[in-house]
């Protein structure tokens, strides 16, 4: 920033031209107390949908906590790269002998078409993001070029430093007026232009309002969409724990049709689709998930899952790589990974991973069927006979109860039980429902012809 | 590091390095240690930020999954196939950063390019040319890692981004800087107005 540097040899005619350019730590500190008070505009509906996945007070308070201050992260850079990108684009103020010119490319106004120039305190505006000291916004009467009437064109404080912007006003004031403002709030008129000024003013009153009145109508409609979606989305996980496919898919449909744009929705509809047996519109909204973010990792690995219960390897493979290459420590991803290796055969490669997830306490009950039955591969009998002998569980919990029977099949195949092999073969069949591992340990078993028989 | 004005303004003589091939050497290190500093810094600082929130966001169902946490644990083996040495690097690049410790890095890495860029001191063009290399490069790799973990993305988002900011330092940025700031004024005593 350049100092005052008095000179008096230079004349007016040849005073210029300077620059002032929007001050980085203006923009700054807009952004930041910006972010404070939309992050908590934001928080209001999220309070709100939060709640029916909260199960206590402590839970749903850190949950808010965390989403306002990920609002406001998010708020704050990114605004501050859209201004920055906006003060790059259309530049700074100019100022010469002739005119002022608002933006680079503007047209410029002559010092001698101003006829009027005030300055208006923001104090709400300043109050509400948290601005110090109060925004203030100068405005420039301009004589229409027709000679009827003035327009006024408005140039903002909060993008610039206090100095930098009594400074403008101070050279804005002297250049088209001759006047020196002694204060940052003035009015400063030609008196001929009197009579003119009042239509000008009621103008700026009518259009700050109008665009206070589109900012909260905006606000609200946002809030309400976000409210509308998190809320039905919770809704429908609520529902979606309690295993209720159905009515979760109606919630999640509803979360759809609200914003089209939510991918977690999307996912979570495909997934109730599957559990319900509705196979062809489950790929199609994991698809519509992967198209609104073509990285969600839970949509790859759903959609990957659902191919290679299908026997399509070669479909899944890539995206099973991709959200292993995304996500490399989640867990659905590398069970997954082991699937494809046991399909394509590379049991040896599968056993280290599933013994990674199937760690006693580690919750993956999946893991522990698949570890069983690459050991009967592997001919370590004992080895699968321990993890499911010691896992009870496994055949209780809904979920894995098909994968376990299943491997108790193969288990009990290798060691020539095969009346016992048959038996639990035949539970298998009678199981309602369509699962992944149904569908593909059964076509692992259709390798067998004496069992197929 | 101060260099001498090489804008189409008055006293315009062109960068000292000019003259002094090592000046350059130096420049070039500062530059890209500007560069990465910020963008490393930034890049953990939102990590960590972005896991703790995302923590508190899921508040009792996820664990808490901080950057490094992967170290060298598990490394990703896909059929042993040879992905070349920018495979590696977004592997390592994913692995040092899981869950959503991911796309606050994300956010740190493109912040810090962004930012970097205010360093740049313009009067110096082999500054501006490997700030711009360099930032381009690290936004635009960043920005197509959003879409796809696939290393020909992400050479092809390290190329354009570089191509971009390159051309943008290189031939629009002085054009910004040319004419001078605005002279302050102190508005009881005037000072300055005299010069008109």
């Amino acid at each position: 920033m350049n100092k005052a540097t008095p000179t008096s040899n230079v004349s007016k005619e040849t005073w210029g031209p300077y620059e002032l350019r929007p001050n980085p730590a203006a923009i700054f500190r807009l952004a930041i107390g910006t972010s404070c008070a939309i992050a908590t505009a934001l928080c209001v509906p999220d309070a709100f949908a939060i709640l029916p996945s909260s199960p206590d007070f402590l839970s749903w308070s850190l949950r808010l906590i965390g989403l306002w201050l990920s609002a406001a992260m998010l708020w704050s850079v990114s605004f501050l790269a859209i201004l920055h990108l906006l003060r790059i684009a259309f530049g700074g103020i100019r100022l010469d002998a002739e005119g002022i010119k608002l933006w680079r490319f503007a047209k410029k106004i002559p010092w001698t078409a101003i006829v009027a120039v005030s300055t208006v305190e923001r104090r709400f505006f300043s109050r509400l993001f948290f601005i110090r000291p109060a925004a203030m916004q100068m405005i420039l009467h301009v004589r229409r070029d027709d000679g009827k009437g003035v327009a006024s064109k408005q140039i903002p404080s909060f993008q610039f430093l206090s100095e930098e912007f009594t400074s403008l006003l101070f050279y804005v004031s002297k250049l088209s007026l001759g006047i020196k403002p002694q204060s940052a709030s003035v009015c400063i008129f030609q008196s001929d232009y009197r009579h003119l000024l009042k239509k000008p003013f009621e103008e700026s009153r009518l259009k700050q309002v109008a665009i206070m009145c589109l900012i909260s109508f905006s606000l609200v409609f946002v809030l309400a969409k976000r409210a509308a979606v998190n809320y039905t989305f919770n809704m429908g996980n609520k529902e979606f724990n309690q295993v209720n496919y159905g009515k979760a898919s109606e919630f999640y449909e509803m979360a759809t049709a609200v914003d089209p744009a939510f991918a977690p929705a999307w996912d979570r509809l495909a997934r109730c689709e599957y559990r319900l047996g509705n196979k062809n519109d489950a790929v199609k909204h994991w698809h519509q998930a992967l198209l609104m973010k073509p990285d969600y990792v839970e949509s790859k690995l759903g959609l990957s899952a659902f191919y290679l219960a299908n026997g399509e390897i070669d479909k899944a493979e890539p995206l099973i790589k991709q959200a292993i290459r995304l996500a490399p420590k989640d867990e659905a991803a590398r069970l997954n990974l082991a699937q494809l290796k046991m399909l394509r055969g590379k049991i040896g490669e599968a056993v280290p991973l599933l013994e990674g997830l199937a760690k006693p306490g580690s919750g993956r009950e999946q893991a522990q069927c698949l570890l069983a039955q690459c050991y009967v591969k592997l001919g370590n009998l004992d080895g699968a006979n321990k993890i499911l002998e010691k896992n009870p569980s496994l055949l209780t919990n809904s979920y894995t109860k098909r994968l376990c029977l299943i491997s108790m099949a193969q288990l009990a195949w290798a060691q020539g039980r095969k009346s016992d092999a048959t038996k639990f073969l035949v539970q298998i069949r009678r199981l309602p429902g369509v699962c992944p591992e149904k569908e593909l340990t059964v076509r692992a078993l259709r390798g067998d012809n004496e069992l197929r028989k | 590091m101060s260099c001498e004005n090489d804008l189409p303004l008055a006293n315009n003589t062109g960068c000292s390095c000019r003259q002094k091939p090592i000046l350059q050497v130096v420049h070039v290190l500062w530059a890209l240690s500007k560069v990465f500093v910020l963008c490393f810094a930034l890049s953990i600082f939102f990590a960590y930020a972005w896991s703790f929130v995302d923590w508190l966001r899921n508040y009792g169902t996820a664990p808490l999954l901080l950057p490094f946490m992967a170290g060298t644990e598990w490394k990703p083996v896909l059929d042993g196939k040879a992905y070349g040495e920018f495979d590696k690097l977004v592997d390592l690049y994913n692995c040092s950063f899981p869950g959503f410790g991911r796309f606050g890095s994300g956010i740190g890495l493109i912040a810090g390019a962004f930012w970097s860029f205010s360093f740049i001191d313009s009067r110096c063009w082999i500054q501006r040319l490997t700030f711009g290399i360099s930032a381009g490069a690290i936004a635009g790799s960043r920005l197509f890692l959003m879409f796809s973990s696939d290393w020909h993305m992400f050479l092809f988002g390290l190329s354009l981004g570089a191509l971009l900011a390159v051309t943008y330092v290189m031939f629009f940025w002085n054009r910004f800087f040319v004419v001078p700031d605005l002279p302050l004024v102190n508005l009881e005593s005037g000072e300055a107005f005299e010069s008109c």
